[in-house]
């Protein structure tokens, strides 16, 4: 007797992988902890993580808004403003350093910002830049609207009783006069580049571990409930300033990402759980086949497939799901600002 | 002979008893009334050239404010106008929540584009693309010694750049309330209410409901203003 005659099929590539077709694998994921449907769920995260909130609302789970588009406002031009997209109107929270930025100014420990920038006559937030399209009409107005984006932001994690993360990128953009990071390279959407200023990190594990391990402690003082599930952004880069390939600088991104998930949540710790949407899409056992054909994009099977499983999961642990309004959604594209970066291509 | 097709809901009776009065001033003008109260025209809809009542009631009104008509054949009129379906009071609301201008600008057009006002609109222009089309609002609420303090002045161009996109995709103007009824840029005058159960347009139940104490709707004085203002200023 081993240890090895005891393992599930899950745990032999033989049984879990090589003997049967890629969609009937199963198990993927054994949840720590339950995810009632009536539990208030905020989403967070880099691009990928809006196909999460979505696909919890699809299934009848009480994915949490905080700040609501205005009754009345189209589906449409709530999605353009990016209202319901998170659960309040951050836009991507790229880094676990961004999360953290957040949060100290949710907690009021920090303040955020002044800074605006400027484009043809419009105003943007540095650190939303693509919140609304086509900017704010004045100063003012970004500064109150990311005002109340604080505040709902503090309210999601108060109410909520699972907080889902997405990590994204190690990439950062950093102003070195003030501290605070940007979302996106100042110059790319709006603002302009000061290479004085504005510089560059690409942050390695201990700083990304660092930097979600006080995040988590902090969110924790603010809602003693809480519980976390994180999940690495399968979406390759979209452009790297790293100097090196972007194959290789995504590798490196995401291999740490990926890492640090594990060093926190593959423990005892039965608040802090990881879901692998990450191996889903970009395991060679999946050949590519979630990709479009950019080979970055997720495609509409891609998502359905993780979340499918994401499901699943849950469901072989604590028992069936109740029934879901999958049949009036359809696939959503994400809105991620990432992808302006792909017109500074040469 | 100008002819026109005139929809609308229980404001519609201010300019119907207005219209028997002051028909005679105005020969070249014939003015036919489909009207039914509040939301009630949602309960139209298109069949080849004409605009049809699907509901038993909305099929009666019509037959009584037409004097027999039981459908509306558009390519019979030169002009349309939708009139009272448009309420100007809804565009005074401030939401709580902070929003920036843009989704402001963005939810006013949302909100109407589901109003019965733009419903009809669509149903007509399935019809006819170039049909001239006028739109009237709804009268102001009549002033009852609201303080003056702290309003907001609602002005007609304070609403257009809101439509601009609807006006261009549905190619329509607006005909606003006629300035000598209107006190403090947003409310009407109050000797222009309507104290009299008289609105009664094919149901009414409904519009007994609305009295006594009514606010909203005007009375036949406001009716003629309002149409010889519209017949002298749009269409001559």
């Amino acid at each position: 007797m081993n240890p090895y005659q005891k393992l599930p099929n899950s745990a032999f590539w033989k049984t879990a992988v090589a003997s049967r077709s890629m969609f009937d694998v199963e198990d993927i994921w054994e949840p720590k902890f339950e995810i009632k449907q009536k539990f208030n769920i905020a989403t967070y995260g880099s691009c990928f993580a809006q196909h999460l909130g979505r696909a919890l609302k699809d299934r009848n789970f009480n994915w949490l808004i905080t700040e609501k588009a205005p009754s009345g406002l189209s589906e449409e031009n709530a999605k353009e403003f990016n209202y319901g997209v998170f659960s309040s109107r951050t836009g991507n929270i790229y880094t676990t350093s961004l999360l953290l930025q957040w949060i100290k100014w949710a907690e009021g420990e920090m303040s955020p910002p002044e800074e605006v920038w400027k484009k043809d006559g419009r105003y943007y937030d540095p650190f939303r830049p693509a919140i609304e399209p086509n900017g704010f009409a004045s100063e003012e107005e970004v500064l109150k609207s990311r005002e109340k984006t604080i505040e709902k932001f503090k309210e999601s994690i108060e109410k909520s009783v699972v907080f889902i993360f997405t990590l994204g990128l190690t990439e950062s953009w950093i102003n070195c006069e003030h501290g605070h990071e940007y979302p996106m390279c100042p110059g790319t959407v709006a603002g302009e580049f000061e290479p004085e200023k504005h510089k560059f990190i690409n942050q390695n594990f201990n700083t990304v571990f660092a930097n979600l391990r006080e995040a988590i402690q902090r969110l924790i003082k603010l809602n003693p409930k809480i519980r976390f599930l994180f999940t690495v952004s399968p979406v390759p880069l979209t452009a790297t300033n790293s100097k090196r390939n972007v194959i290789v600088a995504t590798m490196a991104s995401k291999s740490i990402l990926r890492a640090v998930c594990d060093e926190l949540t593959n423990n005892d710790n039965r608040i802090l759980d990881y879901f692998p949407s990450y191996e889903i899409i970009n395991s060679p056992v999946f050949k590519g086949a979630f990709f479009e054909p950019n080979q970055r994009s997720v495609n509409p099977y891609g998502v359905s497939f993780v979340m499918s499983n994401f499901f699943k999961c849950l469901e072989n642990k604590f028992g069936p799901i109740s029934p879901s309004n999958l049949h009036t959604k359809s696939y959503e594209e994400e809105v991620c600002e990432e992808v302006h970066l792909e017109a500074f291509k040469k | 002979m100008i002819k026109l097709c005139v929809f609308g809901n229980s404001h519609t009776a201010a300019l119907v008893e207005a219209w028997n009065v002051i028909k005679a001033d105005f020969p070249n003008f014939s003015l036919t009334f489909f009207a039914y109260p509040n939301r009630g025209l949602f309960d139209t809809d298109v069949n080849h050239e004409d605009i049809i009542p699907t509901s038993h009631h909305v099929k009666a009104a019509f037959k009584v404010t037409s004097n027999g008509q039981d459908s509306a054949k558009i390519g019979d009129y030169d002009g349309i106008l939708l009139y009272g379906l448009l309420d100007p009071n809804q565009f005074l609301y401030e939401v709580d929540e902070y929003i920036s201008d843009q989704v402001k600008t963005r939810l006013k057009i949302d909100v109407v584009r589901n109003e019965l006002n733009f419903y009809l609109l669509n149903l007509i222009r399935k019809i006819d693309k170039n049909k001239q089309i006028h739109v009237g609002l709804a009268p102001y609420k009549a002033h009852r010694g609201e303080s003056f303090d702290n309003m907001c002045i609602l002005s007609p161009d304070s609403i257009s750049p809101v439509f601009a996109e609807l006006k261009s995709e549905l190619n329509f103007s607006f005909v606003f309330q006629p300035e000598r009824t209107v006190i403090n840029g947003r409310f009407t005058i109050e000797s222009y209410r309507n104290d009299h159960p008289n609105l009664n347009i094919g149901n009414e139940e409904a519009f007994k409901k609305t009295m006594p104490d009514d606010l909203k709707h005007m009375n036949s004085d406001y009716g003629k203003i309002w149409l010889q203002n519209y017949l002298s200023s749009y269409w001559n």
